[in-house]
């Protein structure tokens, strides 16, 4: 079996693919695994997890682009599933869903419309819909739109991305800068919304397509990164958050890997994919990636058990030692790895 | 239903959620907060738990702790006033 990854940096604000590598490790170790790299720097390429390794087009370069390059990743290695770990990929493979099917390939995707509408631009509809709490959200396309909305919204609020980024904005000489700086990274539009007070809770699960939960994992973030990403986190057995959940993905009918954001009571954000710290429910007998694949080929799946309340994990980094040969290598396109 | 407040700030928890580790440290499993307690807090905190009344629990921590009937008493009313919400 091989199986391509992609969202392998690990760092200040990590991405998931190297733990999802790792998750699919625990039960396929004979696997194949291909990292998707957009930089040669990404630190999942150099930690032994990959077989080989190939550089990517960026999204922005469309779908085309994207099927030229998994065409020529073929040629030596025949993919079976991709599994991508970036927001901003997963329209491409949305293009190329028949394509993709075409060439037997599997990829994990929910349908396009439950994506559109778990979108920062539509959660608050959502939120509405499931009876689930979302802050107070203004959608806005111009800086003139920005100010009023922040007028009205009140300080201190966040700014977001339409795919990623919240900057905290806590007086109006400081909305022009990000404004133009979020349209720029990724478009518009821009998300005005109102700040949150309380515990952060993230839940990581998948979902059937019907409606239901396959598995789900809580917890409570202990310690946070200065981009707010969890560094450490709790497992939680929390029924208010449970419900909210199962109400949400219900009314999405979500199919595939998600993670919802909480603060407090409210709503943040729903991810289209696992988080960096799936691996962590992985060792204590919840494995998604796993059951992810399970579902891909279509093999019988193992009920999986709810997390123990009180597990926790806590992130830890090392130095991983390399030479520039492996830097120059990838840098030419690809990529063979030693695990 | 005996809840307790202000274990987790505002919000009441419920007992049934409450796990105590080592006699001296609480996890609320719910919220996935913890905190570090008193050996005599744990003991009262398991004792509610089970459900015993109020007065038994005085009469069992006077006992175990070695203290008079009044000072239990004081100790046990105390520490409910502090984080027991009865309803």
């Amino acid at each position: 079996m091989i199986i391509a990854v992609s969202g392998l940096h690990r760092g200040d604000n990590p991405q998931p693919g190297p733990s999802v590598i790792q998750s699919i490790r625990r039960k396929f170790v004979a696997a194949t695994i291909i990292g998707l790299s957009y930089d040669p720097l990404e630190s999942g390429l150099y930690s032994g997890d990959c077989d080989a390794a190939y550089l990517m087009p960026y999204p922005t370069k469309g779908p085309r682009a994207l099927l030229e390059r998994i065409d020529d990743i073929c040629q030596t290695h025949r993919l079976d599933v991709i599994i991508p770990c970036l927001d901003a990929e997963i329209p491409n493979y949305f293009e190329l869903t028949n394509k993709l099917k075409l060439r037997k390939i599997k990829v994990p995707l929910p349908t396009k419309k439950a994506f559109d509408r778990r979108s920062k631009v539509n959660l608050k509809k959502l939120g509405k819909t499931a009876h689930v709490q979302v802050p107070r959200t203004i959608v806005v396309s111009d800086l003139e739109a920005t100010y009023r909305a922040c007028e009205e919204i009140g300080y201190p609020l966040y700014l977001k991305g339409r795919l990623y980024g919240a900057v905290r904005i806590t007086f109006p000489a400081e909305i022009a800068p990000v404004f133009h700086s979020l349209m720029s990274i990724w478009g518009g539009p821009v998300i005005v919304q109102s700040v949150v007070d309380g515990d952060e809770y993230d839940v990581m699960g998948i979902g059937d397509g019907k409606g239901k939960l396959l598995g789900s994992c809580a917890i409570r973030k202990m310690m946070l990164t200065g981009s707010g990403k969890a560094f450490a986190g709790i497992v939680v057995s929390n029924p208010d958050l449970q419900e909210k959940t199962e109400r949400i993905i219900k009314a999405l009918k979500w199919w595939g890997p998600f993670e919802l954001e909480f603060v407090g009571e409210e709503l943040i954000e729903i991810n289209p994919r696992f988080p960096s710290w799936v691996d962590f429910p992985s060792q204590i007998d919840c494995n998604l990636p796993v059951m992810l694949i399970q579902m891909l080929l279509s093999k019988p799946l193992i009920p999986i058990a709810a997390c123990q309340p009180g597990s926790v994990f806590v992130r830890h980094c090392y130095d991983i030692a390399g030479d520039i040969t492996q830097i120059a290598e990838l840098s030419n396109g690809c990529i063979s790895l030693q695990r | 239903m005996v809840k307790i407040k202000n274990v987790n700030g505002p919000r009441p928890v419920h007992l049934a959620n409450l796990k105590i580790i080592n006699d001296n440290f609480l996890l609320d499993i719910c919220s996935g907060k913890f905190h570090r307690i008193s050996e005599s807090a744990a003991y009262i905190i398991n004792e509610l738990k089970k459900q015993t009344p109020i007065k038994t629990i005085i009469v069992n921590y006077s006992q175990r702790y070695s203290v008079p009937r009044t000072i239990a008493e004081r100790d046990v009313e105390l520490f409910l006033n502090d984080i027991l919400v009865i309803q």
